[in-house]
């Protein structure tokens, strides 16, 4: 896998220490690419990324912002001058009582999910469509499209718009030379499952129902090493023994 | 290629052409011994003198009930085990339901491609799951998840058996067995012999095509994740595709 990304510049946004993002940063620095890691503590992701040297430029933004979600793009064009490749991670995750989810809780993670992903590819897209080329990568959710009981009716619908809104965009964004996918997981070992049911996360872990995050990094290498010609619209990754559907 | 898959047998049904002929052949350079199934007796001959032993040809009518149902004993006769099924063979209506096909064309369209995967992997399974171990793939389409509106019969097959392979999956992970299907976009195989002329031609100029080779690759990917670690389903287009 080595230098299939050799000369590209890789944003990652939720790239935080242990998740889908940092493990796809790493993937992608391994293959050659200078990456962005995006998260809110500049300082950690400096310390996670310091043995990468110059090729990880880390850029602290909080995505919950509207601002921040506006600017980051342009903010990391200034120090790059070039996106190939957008991955579009950062999320969070509440499970629980719909009625007893805090409703502060509940529009952050809407907020995160959907519009913190968009906006930054809405801003990506001018500079990748001037140049003919790039590919935008969104990390969607299997909770987006399965029935389960795990009080993920406000995650699931939140992953749902994302991967839903990467469908209708990515017809025509292929017009300009740009591809646009989704990578589906299932359950991942990641800080987000902190969040889930207690029982589910016991159940899970005793049946060793996980993928890692780098197993989810060999597939975003995988979507990005195709031909230009052609596209993985969605890739859904999954424990084995997962059985929701 | 490292040789992945060294010690393996696998099935490709529909072996003699298109995806199913670039899964058997990525599958011997990867070392596995392929059971190539096919009708076309004359291709499969043909291929045989080219891969000699690393390939079993069986000729067989896949929609004669009698014949199908010996395909997984005739192999584990020849081969001893099954470690890979690719339930791939499918044929192609396209065009206007009422004007461009008949009720006897669609029966066997739904037989080949719902009915015959469902009985072959059936049939596997059942020696799977005494190994505790294989891996089957299912060849569905983005026609199955789209909205082809010139498929109206073979978008629902091929929804029919992505479901099949989804709902098999959780029932059959508790025995070690992967199922995962793949959902490729326009492939330059013999199945687009029967497009309607105009979109055969427009997709042809705009390169709206995959090879069967790039979707062997997909296949392959699958086959060589960790064990623990099923691709449920991987959508593939070409880039310039420009349905939904």
């Amino acid at each position: 896998m080595t230098n299939a990304l050799a000369g590209k510049i890789a944003v990652v946004t939720g790239a935080t220490e242990g998740g889908i993002g940092h493990a796809c940063a790493i993937a992608m620095l391994e293959a050659g690419a200078r990456v962005v890691p995006v998260a809110r503590n500049l300082e950690k992701l400096k310390a996670t990324f310091a043995k990468y040297g110059d090729a990880a430029i880390p850029v602290a933004a909080d995505l919950l912002k509207q601002e921040e979600r506006a600017t980051l793009i342009e903010k990391i064009l200034g120090m790059t001058g070039q996106i190939d490749i957008f991955h579009a991670n950062a999320g969070a995750y509440i499970g629980g009582n719909l009625h007893e989810n805090d409703l502060q809780e509940i529009e952050d993670v809407v907020i995160l999910n959907t519009l913190g992903a968009l906006s930054p590819i809405r801003a990506v897209l001018p500079h990748m469509y001037v140049r003919g080329t790039g590919d935008v990568v969104v990390t969607g959710s299997i909770a987006g499209d399965s029935y389960n009981p795990y009080h993920e009716h406000v995650y699931g619908p939140s992953k749902t718009f994302i991967e839903q809104a990467v469908k209708l965009l990515r017809p025509n964004a292929a017009k300009q030379g740009v591809r646009v996918s989704a990578i589906s997981p299932g359950p991942t070992e990641t800080p987000l499952v902190a969040g889930w049911d207690p029982e589910r996360l016991a159940n899970a872990r005793a049946a060793g129902e996980f993928i890692s995050p780098a197993e989810v990094a060999d597939a975003l290498m995988f979507v990005l090493t195709r031909p230009n010609g052609q596209a993985i619209p969605k890739m859904v990754v999954t424990p084995k023994a997962f059985s929701m559907l | 290629m490292t040789k992945t898959l060294e010690g393996k047998v696998a099935i490709v049904t529909g072996a003699s052409s298109g995806i199913g002929l670039a899964s058997a052949e990525a599958m011997v350079a990867a070392g596995a011994r392929v059971v190539m199934v096919s009708f076309d007796e004359a291709g499969l001959k043909k291929l045989h003198a080219k891969h000699g032993d690393a390939i079993i040809p069986i000729t067989m009518n896949l929609l004669d009930d009698k014949e199908c149902a010996t395909l997984v004993p005739q192999v584990l006769q020849k081969a001893g085990k099954i470690d890979i099924f690719h339930a791939n063979a499918g044929s192609y209506i396209g065009g206007d339901l009422v004007a461009d096909t008949d009720n006897e064309t669609i029966d066997r369209m739904m037989k080949l491609n719902v009915n015959v995967v469902i009985k072959n992997v059936r049939d596997a399974l059942v020696h799977m799951i005494e190994r505790k171990k294989g891996d089957i793939i299912i060849t569905a389409s983005i026609a199955g998840t789209r909205h082809p509106n010139y498929e109206p019969v073979y978008g629902p097959a091929k929804t029919a058996v992505k479901r099949f392979a989804e709902l098999t999956r959780t029932q059959v992970a508790k025995h070690g067995i992967r199922v995962g299907s793949i959902s490729p976009g326009p492939v330059e195989t013999a199945l687009v012999a029967n497009w309607e002329p105009a979109r055969l031609e427009k997709a042809r100029a705009e390169k709206a095509f995959l090879d069967p080779t790039e979707v062997a690759d997909v296949v392959m990917f699958m086959l060589t994740r960790p064990h623990h670690m099923t691709i449920s389903d991987v959508e593939m287009t070409p880039t310039a595709f420009d349905l939904i």
